[in-house]
């Protein structure tokens, strides 16, 4: 290592800029990247002889004030660059301007394992952004770092044209890239795609992955052929962290809380408690269960007051062996603590399309996150020809949840507001998901300068398990007796009903081979690449499924059990043998075989890359019903083949134009395609649905970019998407009476189109990041009313609808202020994010989808350099406690007041809740050689 | 509608000569011919197994006098007919632990039973020292009682069943729960099963239970039935539903009649329907009888004798309501439910008692004559405790009810005394009293209280000219029945002017206690 810092690389001027005779002179300057003349922040400057040193601000410049006439060394240093050590004389007040060479040669388009030390930085995002193949926007590990976000669910919502689905503790759990759910979205490590958790269906929950140990996300929203189809909406792609080129330590601890754990405490039951298996898979299917059985622990909760969030992370990074071997390894841990409110009151339908509410649920959640994370990367490079790289990554989360209702009836016996029947529910159920991913990559020359393999082994397997949710459930209430007229309402016993405990745990293993062979020349002065490669990847997956009904035992006497507590609670099991034969019991498999061929070359200014994609997919499943029921199991098979083109003209050194078609498709999910039956309402049955088919979709974009100046980028882009068989639920004949069930189905076509807009500007400390898209998108199906005929009956009506894709929102903005002060060592960003109206949820009943309001959400970050190696950092999330408010179109018909309801705004409020604000500080060290 | 396998075989049966004549106090009975559809079962044992061990499906002629033992699921194939002469005793081998030991009787053809009063049949489990019945020491425990067990699966009749018809047949401790082809019937894995099940898949299938014993389930009795035709007759069900469940639940598309039913110690409702947003179903309910119903039900809000709910209507008259939880109920907006179809619904006639002789407080159960703000009104003709209020816009009722009318309503039945099984918790105990005797005594106001054919002023027929539907289905209404009925149709007995089962001219129910 410290032969490099020896070795002059950089290119550099000076010029004079004042001739006086004082004995003390300022030395200014710029620091530029040497290929794309970007400024570079954050570069360190230091002389050694004075002990003396800064580091460059926002547009790259720095300045050293009273300097002593003499001669000294110069170092000038940037993570990822190669250090300049250079000597400069200073006799006057001086301007210099150097160019630091980056470390690494240019990266490409497809994400493999070499080395790339310096990625974790904006600027090496920015650049990745513009020398891509596809349309991507970058977020790197720098800009996670000082964003207030801690999980790459979060920070994807700084992605333009990217808003996301909230888990249920208000996290971001799912991309939405520019209105296509997640559905048509996939997700990738180190560019290969990974196993999914989720027991029905494909996705990932991105909330798994602490932000941390990434290098940088990308998102991806053309294709080119080397890339897995499934994304019409695109791809997000983590990027670990890659070696560094020297010692390298990035540790930080910090600690928080939640603004409402701090008001109102948090509500604790042992995880330790819950059975892991249902008596099921503990004793075989001979056993029949007993109340013994269940534990009761795991209901009993203790109010804490305000337990105190923890975050820690470490990395660390070397060379070994002359460079030859790198290594990266990283860990992260989060325990957080999150307690909320929610109200909640569905909407039911009532014939003739009328909205009424039965039930009001006041609902008190206290979530404890666990995330702990744990990657490593090595690479070791054989000899010049031949690199071999190994990375793992395992993320766990573990979601541990109290949740208690209070759920009022509407409806009689309410008579006026204050009184009513009201259930008191305690619900825990805590989640264990994981992700383990490793990959083995090659890379070989096989002929210098023309003939280059890589290839990749991947191993990924996810898991996830609910074991035991439970929620116990009793009903009292304040309401008068109707059989003594004129009494005053009074409070009913609370008498135990009926609940379930509930075991969920499924696996998806993915074993991925992947080839791509690329040949390099150049024709007639045309440079170009001939690429071919493919991928076979084997996917295997169980779920498992138990329930178990557990029922209070009337007192002696006969009368009904009340509530005493969750140790007085007597139950019986009304179903000791379990639920084995159950749909949810099942197993399924896919294999899909890819192979594409694409040419890139560059004529002038303009480079094209074009070819074409064939994926082959077949899927199975295997349930545990009876072999009498139809659709016990099924497969089905298609094949797709994907022409795509990229063409960037490089209209100056500064602007890019950028036009690219590709073609794209959305496998339905692994449940989706199993007939099971649920009889989830008393109007309709949902069912799966083996005869859906896959989507396909054509996706034309263009987009402008404008390098202004190393740190000011403009884009401007428009998207059209036609999606061609779409997968919604809609009603569908059964053949059985003229009753219809719910189930996906595939709606002909949809159309998707919209505006992008971006734009950075840095001038000196100050740095403001902005995006806004604008996305329309529609889709017709079918819902459900009815109505009534002349001659009183009633009759069901399929009317159809026009709506936009669920998730869609018109309006998604982003703005981040930036403060850089390298004097003061202070970073600070204050950044805003708005996700316009949008359906949460379809409603199978015509007009009554849920429908989320615009969200604004302010966050604040800073972080303060302390001492050498040592900065202190604090964040805030969720500055102004947005509300999230979920209306249905509609106003309620309730007799009596239903509380938050206003009739007379045309509609009805199902949901708010107030998620609070988080606070985090902490401490980071980093250690650069 | 296909034609029924059955009928074929009826061409060469004998002419079914009609039931005993009456004519000026001369009886004259001469015996009936059996009837003997396809082949005799002579195995005693079933299902039969074929080489390899699966069940044989049954199909063919139970006989007379015979005990048959069935020791797993039995199915009856689309087209097939199983008929069970009088006098079968058929007895389930289950423990209602498991789906594989609870035993089911698969209908996808025809099943007759046809008992008879003298030679009743029965469906019931075989008893071992851990498969025991119940008795009546078990007044009030739903826990340990024999009759909530659910030792076997029921009739479970399927997509393609043509009609399940049961006449004088005991059908007992039916409940086990459903295993891997749930999905095929609604269900779930673990559900329990219900005494019957049906919901044809195109068309209707047929329901004809008459003169029957359902006694013991672990859930609703007949359960969830849609697209049927039914006629609910003259049986007796008791014992039904552990802590929760409907003597008889029929949902979305059922039309026909219930009546002169005994409903008592049922956990839920006596007899319900409910159908789903837009679908019509018109059932009438006419001069039932219903005792101590609805307080095994854990969950408040749910009714307790009669109740209509979600597009639901038809003539509801005649009924006698003895200690339930509540009267009849025209639902509104309930927990369960949605609104019932009003118009085409007619009600009246219905009486009430409740036999506290005290104001129910807190600590007890509390009974109502009607639950003020749903649809129901008291009617002309109804005798009960309720005095309507103010009609809302939306149709429903905020009356009140008398607690002072204990006992005011007394239907004074022949042997069972109203005051008597009013005391402290009786109202929660199911088992019927031996000798217990549901006529109406001499001065009962249930006597002519009724409405019924040849009715004049108050008694008349009731007339609805708003509500076209309903009066061309009429009442009682003639789906099933047939101007000269064989033994295959549904034997309907008209309303009474007299109300509940047990009417005064002996016409109604014929079960004795």
């Amino acid at each position: 290592m410290q032969l490099r810092s020896l070795l002059i690389t950089g290119l550099f001027f000076i010029c004079n800029t004042s001739f006086g005779q004082q004995n003390e002179h300022s030395v200014k300057g710029t620091i530029l990247d040497a290929q794309s003349k970007e400024q570079l922040s954050g570069a360190t400057i230091t002389i050694a002889e004075l002990h003396r040193n800064t580091s460059t601000r926002l547009d790259g410049s720095f300045t050293l004030e009273h300097i002593n006439s003499g001669t000294y060394h110069f170092q000038i240093s940037y993570i990822g660059y190669i250090t300049i050590d250079t000597v400069f004389a200073v006799n006057s007040n001086i301007k210099i301007y150097i160019l630091l060479r980056n470390a690494s040669s240019a990266l490409s388009e497809v994400v493999i394992a070499g080395r790339k030390a310096n990625g974790e930085s904006e600027i090496a995002a920015k650049r990745t952004e513009q020398n891509a193949a596809s349309v991507q926007n970058i977020i790197s590990a720098k800009a996670i770092q000082m964003s207030p976000d801690v999980t790459v669910g979060n920070a994807l919502q700084r992605v333009s044209g990217v808003s996301v689905e909230r888990s249920s503790s208000g996290d971001g759990r799912y991309a939405i890239i520019r209105g296509m759910d997640q559905r048509y979205n996939n997700t990738l490590i180190n560019g290969v795609k990974i196993a999914s958790p989720d027991n029905k269906s494909r996705f990932i929950p991105l909330d798994i992955f602490p932000s941390d140990l990434i290098e940088r996300i990308e998102v991806n929203k053309t294709l080119t052929p080397n890339m897995e189809a499934d994304a019409i909406g695109g791809t997000v792609n983590m990027v670990m962290k890659n070696a560094p080129d020297a010692l390298y330590v990035n540790a930080s601890a910090s600690a928080g809380f939640n603004q409402n754990v701090l008001k109102n405490g948090f509500d604790q039951f042992p995880v330790s408690a819950i059975n892991k298996q249902s008596p099921y898979r503990a004793n075989g299917p001979a056993y029949s269960a007993t109340p013994q059985d269940f534990t009761r622990d795991n209901l009993n909760y203790t109010h804490k007051s305000a337990p105190v969030n923890t975050f820690a992370t470490l990395s660390i990074g070397n060379r070994f062996f002359k460079n030859r071997l790198g290594v990266m390894l990283g860990g992260s841990y989060q325990n957080v603590y999150k307690s909320y409110n929610t109200i909640f009151s569905p909407g039911e339908f009532q014939d003739g399309g009328q909205l009424y509410i039965k039930h009001f649920n006041v609902r008190d959640y206290s979530t404890e996150l666990t995330r702990a994370a744990l990657n490593g990367k090595v690479d070791f490079n054989i000899n010049d020809k031949n690199k071999i790289g190994l990375y793992a990554i395992y993320a766990d989360l573990q979601d541990a949840q109290a949740r208690l209702t209070t759920d009022t009836l509407i409806l009689a016996p309410r008579t006026v507001p204050g009184t009513g029947q009201i259930w008191q529910f305690g619900r825990s159920r805590y989640q264990h998901q994981n992700i383990f991913n490793t990959t083995l990559q090659g890379q070989h020359t096989i002929v210098t300068d023309r003939l280059k393999l890589d290839w990749s082994a991947v191993y990924s397997n996810a898991m996830s398990q609910v074991p035991d949710v439970a929620e116990y459930e009793y009903d009292g209430g304040i309401y008068a007796d109707a059989n003594a007229p004129g009494s005053a309402p009074y409070k009913h016993p609370d008498v135990l009903m009926d609940y379930d405990r509930t075991w969920w745990k499924n696996t998806d293993r993915d074993l991925t081979g992947i080839v791509n062979l690329s040949y390099n020349n150049t024709t007639r002065n045309i440079p170009y690449t001939v690429t071919v490669g493919g991928l076979y990847r084997d996917k295997h997956r169980v779920n498992e499924y138990d329930n178990y009904e557990l029922r209070p035992v009337p007192n002696s006497d006969g009368s009904k059990q009340t509530w005493a507590g969750i140790y007085n609670y007597k139950w019986s099991v009304f179903n000791p043998k379990g639920s084995a034969a159950d749909y949810n019991n099942y197993r399924a498999n896919e294999t899909i075989g890819a192979a594409y061929a694409m040419l890139k070359f560059k004529i002038k200014r303009l480079e094209t890359v074009a070819g074409v994609r064939m994926e082959h997919t077949a899927q199975d499943y295997m349930t545990d019903v009876d072999a009498t029921v139809e659709g016990k199991s099924g497969e089905k098979s298609y094949q797709d083949i994907l022409p795509s083109v990229n063409f960037k003209y490089l209209l100056n050194d500064k602007t890019n134009i950028r036009l690219s078609y590709y073609s794209a498709i959305a496998r339905p999910s692994y449940f989706e395609i199993v007939p099971y039956n649920d009889k989830a309402g008393d109007d309709f049955v949902v069912n799966g649905n083996p005869f859906v088919k896959h989507s396909t979709s054509q996706n034309f974009d263009v987009r402008y970019e404008w390098y202004a100046k190393p740190n000011e980028q403009l884009f401007v882009g428009a998207f059209y998407k036609k999606i061609h068989d779409p997968i919604e639920y809609g009603f569908n004949f059964t053949g059985f009476q003229n009753s219809q069930i719910y189930q996906p189905n595939n709606y002909g076509d949809a159309a998707n189109y919209g505006l992008e807009l971006v734009y950075e500007k840095y001038i000196g400390n100050f740095g403001v990041r902005a995006n806004y898209t604008y996305t329309h998108s529609s889709i017709t199906t079918t819902k459900f009313t009815s109505f009534r005929k002349p001659d009183g009956t009633v009759d069901k009506m399929y009317p159809e609808q026009t709506r936009p894709l669920q998730g869609q929102a018109p309006h998604v903005a982003n703005v981040a202020v930036l403060y850089k002060n390298n004097k003061l060592g202070l970073d600070a960003q204050v950044t805003w994010q708005y996700t316009g109206k949008r359906i949460a949820l379809v409603s199978p009943y015509y007009e009554m989808d849920y429908w989320q309001t615009g969200m604004s959400i302010f966050d604040l970050a800073a972080e303060k350099r302390i001492a050498k190696h040592f900065s202190v950092f604090v964040k805030v999330q969720n500055l102004l406690n947005a509300k999230y408010e979920v209306y249905v179109n509609k106003p309620v018909i309730n007799d009596v007041r239903v509380p938050y309801q206003d009739p007379a705004s045309g509609k009805t409020l199902t949901q708010r809740s107030e998620y609070g604000q988080v606070y985090q500080a902490g401490v980071r060290y980093i250690f650069k050689k | 509608m296909k034609k029924h396998h059955f009928r074929i075989g009826l061409i060469a049966m004998i002419p079914v000569v009609m039931f005993s004549c009456k004519k000026d106090g001369e009886n004259t009975n001469i015996s009936k011919p059996l009837t003997i559809i396809g082949q005799s079962i002579s195995d005693t044992i079933l299902p039969k197994k074929d080489a390899s061990g699966n069940s044989i499906p049954l199909k063919g002629t139970m006989l007379a006098g015979k005990t048959y033992h069935i020791m797993s699921d039995v199915t009856i194939n689309a087209g097939d007919t199983v008929y069970v002469q009088p006098g079968v005793k058929v007895l389930i081998h289950g423990d209602g632990l498991s789906p594989e030991t609870s035993p089911a009787i698969y209908v996808n053809g025809t099943f007759v039973s046809q008992g008879t009063k003298d030679a009743p049949n029965w469906f019931t489990i075989y008893e071992t020292s851990t498969v025991q019945k119940s008795n009546s020491t078990y007044k009030d425990d739903a826990v340990n009682d024999p009759a909530y067990k659910g030792y076997w699966g029921g009739f479970q009749c399927g997509k393609a069943a043509d009609l399940l018809l049961l006449r004088w047949t005991h059908v007992e401790y039916t409940g086990g729960p459903w295993g891997a082809n749930a999905a095929d019937y609604g269900a779930k894995p673990g559900d329990p099963r219900y005494a019957v099940y049906m919901n044809r898949a195109s068309g209707f299938s047929k329901l004809i239970l008459e003169d029957s014993w359902f006694f013991g389930s672990k859930d609703d009795c007949i359960g969830k039935c849609e697209n049927t035709y039914v006629s609910i007759m003259r049986n007796t069900f008791n014992k039904l539903g552990g802590q929760g469940g409907e003597g008889v639940n029929l949902k979305s598309h059922t039309f026909g009649d219930m009546a002169y039913n005994l409903s008592y110690g049922i956990a839920t409702n006596g007899l319900k329907t409910a159908g789903t947003d837009g679908v019509n179903t018109l059932v009438n309910i006419y001069n039932n009888t219903l005792v101590n119903c609805g307080f095994r039900q854990t969950k408040a809000t749910r009714n307790g004798s009669i109740n209509t709910e979600t597009n639901t209507g038809g003539f509801i008259y005649n009924n006698i309501i003895v200690n339930c939880k509540q009267g009849l109920r025209i639902s509104y907006q309930s927990e369960k439910g949605k609104p019932s179809d009003t118009l085409n619904t007619s009600y009246g006639h219905n009486l009430t008692c409740i036999g506290r002789g005290t104001v129910m407080g807190p600590a007890d159960q509390y009974m109502l004559f009607i639950e003020p703000n749903q649809f129901t009104l008291k009617q002309a003709g109804d005798l009960n405790g309720y005095t309507n209020g103010v009609i809302a816009a939306n149709g429903t009722n905020a009356g009140t009810n008398n607690p002072n009318d204990s006992l005011k309503y007394d239907p004074m039945f022949t042997n069972y005394d109203v005051a008597k099984n009013s005391i402290g918790k009786e109202y929660r105990n199911s088992v019927i009293p031996a000798g217990a005797d549901f006529h109406l005594k001499a001065g009962s106001p249930a006597i002519g209280a009724g409405v019924y054919k040849g009715g004049t002023g108050a008694n008349a027929m009731p007339s609805k000219p708003t509500a076209p539907v309903l009066m061309q289905y009429g009442f009682p209404m003639t789906i099933l029945g047939a101007a000269k009925p064989t033994e295959f149709d549904a034997v309907i007995t008209g309303p009474n002017k007299d109300l509940g089962a047990f009417p005064t001219d002996n016409s109604g129910n014929q079960h004795s206690y």
